[in-house]
């Protein structure tokens, strides 16, 4: 075994690469020649512990070396297991990820067989010297910022902690896309297979970490805290360009570990809480609330850093088993305020494929059961009404497992629910009447219903696909609400404009439910108006973020409501089968505005102990 | 809490090594016939300038001037500073490497900016006081920096004058991040026990090691935590008799590049 207090310096390794074909055990290796940089020596990036070298092997191929100073200490175990992450599922999710192999006695020094690490060669630069070059161009900066929201997202849910995201080993590679990130450096990172082994002797930047934090947090939840320095950092430099000039140092993005350490007292927060942007002021406010907040509590704080509620019921309407909670970790809500399209980051996911599954059961078994309830509606409008419930499910579905799209889907979805009712209703039918007769006769509300909902199909295409989040499975479940919306949007167009030449005297409506007497349809009426209004309620929450999927969940569930003809008369209903889905929706009603009410205050009270 | 703060563009770091170029540095080095510790010392203070250059690179191909250096050699000639402008930036160091003697290959850019010499006495204190008029001058300019780093190396003791008060005053100059530090490394060829960092007065024949070891810094808590090195607390930054590989490490410890 190698002597334990044996040292090499970076001279030693450089000589050791003279003769690759006597260091390298690795036929890859054997061949390799360092790459020369600008000193014309060959291009090393010393670390702390390790120092990594670019070698390049004749078919093109760029590999990083990465040489230890001190070869066979401890940690040596950390990084051998860490390498099991090669083929992993958790490293699939986030290619960015530099996965190190582990070569243990993969390089000869000086007559001894040391271990090293061989990883892909990165290019880029790093991110304090990205943010440098695009100072002057606040879209390319928001572009980074989503695509880091993207990747911690993935980071987090992917069960692996990197511990040491910092401006020096985060890349950005013009070459990818304009500015593909890479995440590098593996002394830090830790996965669930690590639990056992002894944590670095660090605990991150100081510029990056928790005031509080230590080494014995190495673990889950570890990036949370400095994925919003990071985040923070670049929303704040998108719209105040100075604070670089006046506050980068080298070290550090704009933040120090003062800052850290004075939350909202330095010069630095006074700036950032006077921002022209909103976003930013707001989250500012939070990240020093993070500061104070206890260093043991930090993953679970992290994770209040954007309303990360978990729904406390689960919203299975329907008879089938409940569905499991999505679980969302963190996500990063973003205001859709000032960005273009292009700069709205994708939304995050955080279900697993196993809930996207059970949720799509529920919603053909939902599908399924008003099917057989089509004597309720017999006819062509059955199928358009068991093609609304599926929508409504799987609209359900994607704003549990699609936190940052909320708001979105809540307008979308109370959009649709309020063209449903006045395509089904009439709800102009209930105005026109009492203005022209004449222009009744001729069908106009049904003309302007279809145009609502045609309307309505073309924002929500534009809309979703804008906003499409990028795993397969998040991608279904999206395309699948598109097409459920637009189809249902626009076979209710098509009825209405069919309806305008349909008798509507007796007020049968276009999906053929016999509403019968007036004041019902005063009530429909109603009901579409607090439709609506949940609707821009809904709007606004997308701008203003707060309580933002709790009112999304009570527009969807109560705009659901006034489109089911049967929910003041459920219980008279014969067939068991009718009775339990409105039954469902009211139960699940309440239990949503229980929840607006007192989980808010539940969460503040419960925030000091950390307890979600 | 001092000696925290990181070397940057804003608040470059201050080494000064101090070089004892008297006639008896022509002899060997402990340990390597056929190599004066001239040329030792040279060496390591090569490696230490490329190794300052190295951690200042940025993205590969920029050299950040995150570090000021000023290498002075004392001997028969006085205090001649290796640089004529004394401080240079580690972004402007390779404009000062000596011309090659040996080729350059791709895994070694001879740069070279130390020239061994050896002669006359060692007027030590002299190479003190002037270390400290360019670093008072250099704190004015950088009050919130990390503090100055001396490092000296000498084979003997100070003929010329008593080093202690010079020492002293350099000891007693300082940054709003610390005091400035002084390590001190003896070398010698002699076979006397090599003593490395101890935290009280070593008990040797030697009265040199007294000398040296009230003169040297003691290591702050904060540098002692970050050491590659199992240090004692109270360490003070101090070898006595060491050797080639001792200087090797004297001049990559002393460096405070946890700080870059």
């Amino acid at each position: 075994m190698p002597d334990e207090h044996r040292r090499l310096s970076a001279h030693q390794y450089l000589a050791a690469l003279k003769d690759p074909a006597g260091a390298f055990t690795d036929a890859r290796l054997r061949t390799a020649r360092p790459v020369r940089g600008t000193r014309n020596q060959p291009v090393q990036r010393l670390g702390q512990h390790a120092v990594v070298y670019r070698l390049k092997v004749p078919d093109g191929t760029q590999y990083a070396l990465r040489c230890f100073f001190r070869p066979s200490d401890a940690h040596q175990d950390r990084y051998r297991i860490q390498a099991r992450l090669k083929h992993s599922h958790q490293a699939r999710q986030v290619p960015e990820l530099t996965v190190w192999e582990y070569l243990p006695q993969g390089m000869t020094v000086e007559n001894e067989p040391t271990p090293v690490l061989l990883g892909p060669w990165r290019s880029g630069v790093s991110l304090d010297t990205a943010i440098q070059q695009r100072l002057d161009q606040p879209q390319q900066l928001r572009i980074i910022e989503a695509r880091w929201v993207d990747l911690i997202r993935r980071l987090d849910s992917s069960g692996i902690v990197h511990g040491d995201l910092q401006h020096g080993n985060v890349l950005v590679d013009p070459a990818v896309d304009g500015s593909g990130l890479y995440l590098v450096d593996p002394d830090s990172l830790w996965t669930p297979a690590l639990a056992r082994v002894p944590p670095p002797a660090e605990a991150g930047h100081p510029n990056y970490r928790h005031p509080q934090a230590s080494v014995a947090q190495w673990g889950p939840g570890g990036d949370r805290f400095s994925s919003h320095v990071i985040d923070l950092s670049l929303l704040a430099l998108a719209a105040q360009p100075h604070l670089w000039e006046r506050y980068h140092d080298d070290h550090n993005l704009i933040f120090t570990a003062e800052d850290l350490q004075a939350p909202g007292t330095t010069r630095l927060w006074r700036e950032l809480s006077d921002s022209p942007d909103r976003t930013v002021r707001e989250r500012a406010a939070r990240l020093a609330e993070l500061c104070r907040a206890s260093a043991q509590k930090l993953p679970l704080l992290i994770s209040t850093v954007k309303p990360v509620e978990q729904p406390p019921v689960t919203v299975n309407a329907t008879p089938p088993p409940a569905p499991p909670q999505p679980v969302p970790k963190t996500q990063p809500e973003r205001p859709q305020v000032k960005s273009p399209p292009v700069e709205s980051p994708p939304p995050a996911a955080i279900a697993r494929p196993t809930h996207l599954i059970l949720l799509l059961v529920l919603a053909i078994g939902l599908d399924l059961q008003q099917y057989a309830s089509e004597d309720l509606a017999p006819g062509a409008p059955g199928v358009v009404r068991a093609t609304a419930d599926g929508l409504w499910i799987v609209s359900l579905a994607g704003i549990l497992i699609w936190p940052r799209a909320r708001p979105v889907l809540a307008a979308l979805a109370g959009g649709a629910a309020f063209a449903l009712v006045v395509m089904s209703v009439g709800w102009f039918a209930v105005v026109l009447p009492l203005l022209d007769p004449d222009e009744i006769a001729q069908g106009e509300e049904f003309y302007a219903g279809a145009a609502v909902c045609y309307l309505i199909a073309l924002a929500s295409f534009f809309l979703v696909w804008k906003h499409a989040p990028q795993r397969p499975a998040e991608r279904s479940v999206t395309r699948l609400y598109l097409a459920g919306a637009v189809s249902i949007l626009l076979a209710e167009g098509l009825l209405l404009d069919q309806g305008a030449d349909v008798v509507h005297g007796g007020w049968h409506t276009p999906l053929g439910y016999p509403s019968g007497v007036h004041p019902v349809a005063q009530v429909i009426g109603v009901s579409a108006v607090v439709g609506a209004v949940l609707m821009l309620f809904a709007l606004a929450a997308l701008v203003r973020r707060s309580l933002a999927w709790l009112i999304a969940m009570t527009t969807v569930l109560a705009t659901r409501l006034v489109v089911t003809e049967d929910h003041w008369e459920w219980r008279e209903l014969a067939d068991p089968w009718d009775r339990i889905a409105p039954l469902a929706y009211w139960v699940a009603i309440a239990a949503f505005v229980l929840c607006a009410v007192t989980v808010p205050l539940a969460r503040r009270s419960a925030e000091p102990q950390g307890a979600p | 809490m001092t000696y925290t703060r990181r070397m940057s563009t804003r608040y470059p770091g201050c080494v000064v090594v101090l070089i004892d170029q008297s006639a008896s540095m022509a002899e060997d080095i402990a340990g390597h016939t056929g190599i004066t510790r001239a040329q030792a010392v040279a060496s390591a203070a090569d490696g230490l300038l490329d190794e300052l250059v190295q951690r200042c690179v940025k993205d590969d191909d920029q050299v950040k001037p995150w570090c000021d250096v000023a290498v002075l050699g004392y001997g028969g000639q006085g205090i001649v500073s290796m640089f004529p402008p004394g401080f240079v930036s580690t972004s402007e160091l390779d404009r000062f490497a000596l011309p090659s003697a040996t080729a350059q290959d791709e895994f070694d850019t001879g740069m070279h900016w130390i020239k061994p010499m050896f002669d006359g006495h060692t007027p030590m204190a002299e190479a003190l006081q002037r270390a400290h008029q360019m670093i008072r001058g250099w704190i004015q300019k950088h009050p919130d920096s990390f503090p100055p780093v001396v490092l000296n190396v000498t084979d003997g003791m100070a003929n010329t004058a008593d080093p202690h008060e010079p020492a002293a005053a350099l000891r007693r100059l300082g940054t709003s991040d610390g005091n400035a530090l002084l390590f001190n490394l003896h070398l010698s060829s002699s076979q006397a026990q090599r003593v490395e960092y101890p935290a009280t007065t070593p008990v040797l024949e030697d009265k040199y090691a007294a000398a040296l070891f009230d003169m040297s810094s003691e290591i702050p808590p904060q540098l002692v935590e970050t050491s590659r090195f199992p240090l004692q607390p109270g360490a003070r930054g101090f070898v006595f008799n060491g050797g080639a590989a001792a200087l090797l490490h004297f001049f990559m410890w002393g460096t405070p590049v946890g700080a870059l």
